[in-house]
């Protein structure tokens, strides 16, 4: 099943156009990473796909009317409410679900996230991997379908990434479907099953890590990245 | 909503900027007053002024560039993906803001009275309430608006000086504008502020027809506000 089908997708911002035809599906308990240089149209392509920017052309069709209740997502700029706590973003962000986050779940959460500690803390004064997490535990709130993560890694130091990685292991091990855009090819080599190309608003290539590097005759996707782009 | 109301009015009242802009610079403006000024007549009045500016800043200035900050940090962006509904998020923010500014209006109301030896009778307190509450809830909603008119804090400046400096001008709030030239006067029935003090002095005099004309007002200037806020929001 798709979760979310777009078709012949392009967006313009006056003159330029940044999405030029796009033909991207998410299909249920897969995880689909998004790769492509700076300016690829990666964040584009994820505000189209969750109805945040209007295409100009196009469609997109989502798996049910109500997809907001069942989608979780974690943007690239990791915002939070400012002047609100870790636990106050947290419980802000479940009522926004109509989830009452009680006081055993809300720690229950915060440990999940290795943000206990800080949760009495300024969210907004967190550092880049403790944002980061917060930003993954908000998305995650409400048990979503589907989990929508704008480089999720960015930033961070080998153990934030690697921290943030098995987070997002342990999601595809709950069988949620995932799409979450990177230049880490290492990460997406371990968790992806599906892998986009994207490249000046276009697809270059789409497919199972195996069968591109098969197909290209390459070892890894450092070696495709850099052949395709 | 109740959520949203109550995580809003706790990070509201946690403000430091809150103390200082709110509460402590109208204080300093009624110290000035009180003993720098040999003669005061009419404290009341004076008091209510002050108050009606402090309200009005909270209220419409702060509130405009919080929103404009959320707002560039993208914050509105993640509301819109979820299933929360905009018109549920500003009522619900609007109101904590607006009991903060109430609280805020409150306090200096009683230091004043403090400073300047004089009292209100219990029936105007209780008048008082629901003017700031409607002025205030009407600020507020009306910054969402200007909020989207602004890309920088730069122009949210500019705009939101724009708007408040004629509405206090405009307005009785310090001074009498009887023997002002005609289009200043008729500026001044159309000024929202000037109606928030009008319902102030009818509470100081116990004046319920003009009280309820303020309020009634009021009322239409936050439904006003309402439509203009929720027609022009930006998510970015």
């Amino acid at each position: 099943m798709d979760l979310i089908k777009a078709t012949q997708l392009t967006k313009s911002f006056k003159e330029h156009q940044v999405i030029k035809c796009l033909n991207v599906k998410i299909e249920k308990g897969k995880t689909i990473a998004l790769i492509g240089p700076n300016g690829a149209g990666k964040s584009t392509t994820i505000g189209l796909l969750l109805g945040l920017i209007p295409p100009t052309s196009g469609t997109i069709n989502h798996w049910c009317e109500h997809f907001k209740e069942k989608v979780g997502v974690q943007l690239q700029a990791t915002p939070f409410f400012e002047g609100f706590t870790v636990e106050e973003n947290l419980q802000l962000f479940a009522s926004f679900y109509h989830i009452k986050l009680d006081q055993v779940k809300l720690e229950e959460k915060l440990k999940a996230f290795d943000l206990l500690a800080m949760r009495k803390k300024n969210a907004t004064h967190l550092s880049i991997g403790q944002q980061k997490r917060l930003a993954i535990a908000v998305t995650t709130l409400h048990n979503p379908e589907l989990v929508i993560l704008d480089e999720p890694t960015a930033g961070l130091d080998p153990q934030a990434q690697k921290k943030i990685r098995d987070m997002l292991l342990e999601l595809k091990g709950k069988g949620m479907t995932i799409m979450f855009s990177s230049h880490d090819m290492a990460e997406v080599t371990k968790i992806a099953d599906v892998v986009i190309f994207l490249s000046q608003g276009e697809i270059i290539a789409q497919g199972a890590p195996a069968d591109l590097l098969h197909a290209h005759n390459v070892d890894h996707l450092e070696a495709l990245f850099f052949q395709l782009i | 909503m109740k959520k949203i109301f109550t995580l809003t009015l706790k990070t509201t009242m946690r403000d430091m900027y809150l103390l200082f802009w709110s509460i402590l610079l109208p204080v300093i403006g009624l110290v000035i007053v009180r003993y720098f000024f040999d003669h005061v007549s009419e404290s009341l009045y004076l008091i209510g002024g002050i108050v009606g500016v402090s309200v009005l800043m909270y209220a419409f200035m702060t509130t405009s560039f919080h929103i404009l900050s959320q707002r560039k940090r993208g914050v509105f962006q993640l509301l819109h993906i979820t299933p929360m509904p905009l018109w549920k998020y500003i009522v619900s923010t609007s109101m904590a803001r607006a009991i903060t500014a109430i609280l805020s209006g409150v306090c200096i109301i009683v230091i004043g009275l403090l400073m300047f030896q004089d009292r209100i009778s219990f029936k105007t307190f209780m008048l008082f309430i629901p003017v700031f509450f409607l002025a205030a809830i009407s600020y507020v909603i009306l910054s969402f608006f200007v909020s989207s008119l602004a890309k920088s804090e730069g122009q949210m400046s500019l705009v939101a000086n724009i708007i408040t400096m004629p509405m206090i001008f405009l307005s009785n709030a310090f001074y009498s504008l009887e023997s002002a030239p005609k289009m200043i006067q008729t500026l001044q029935v159309v000024n929202p502020y000037q109606w928030f003090i009008n319902g102030l002095h009818a509470a100081i005099n116990i004046d319920l027809s003009s009280y309820f004309i303020s309020m009634a007002l009021l009322i239409g200037f936050a439904l006003l506000s309402s439509l203009l806020a929720l027609g022009t929001f930006k998510y970015e």
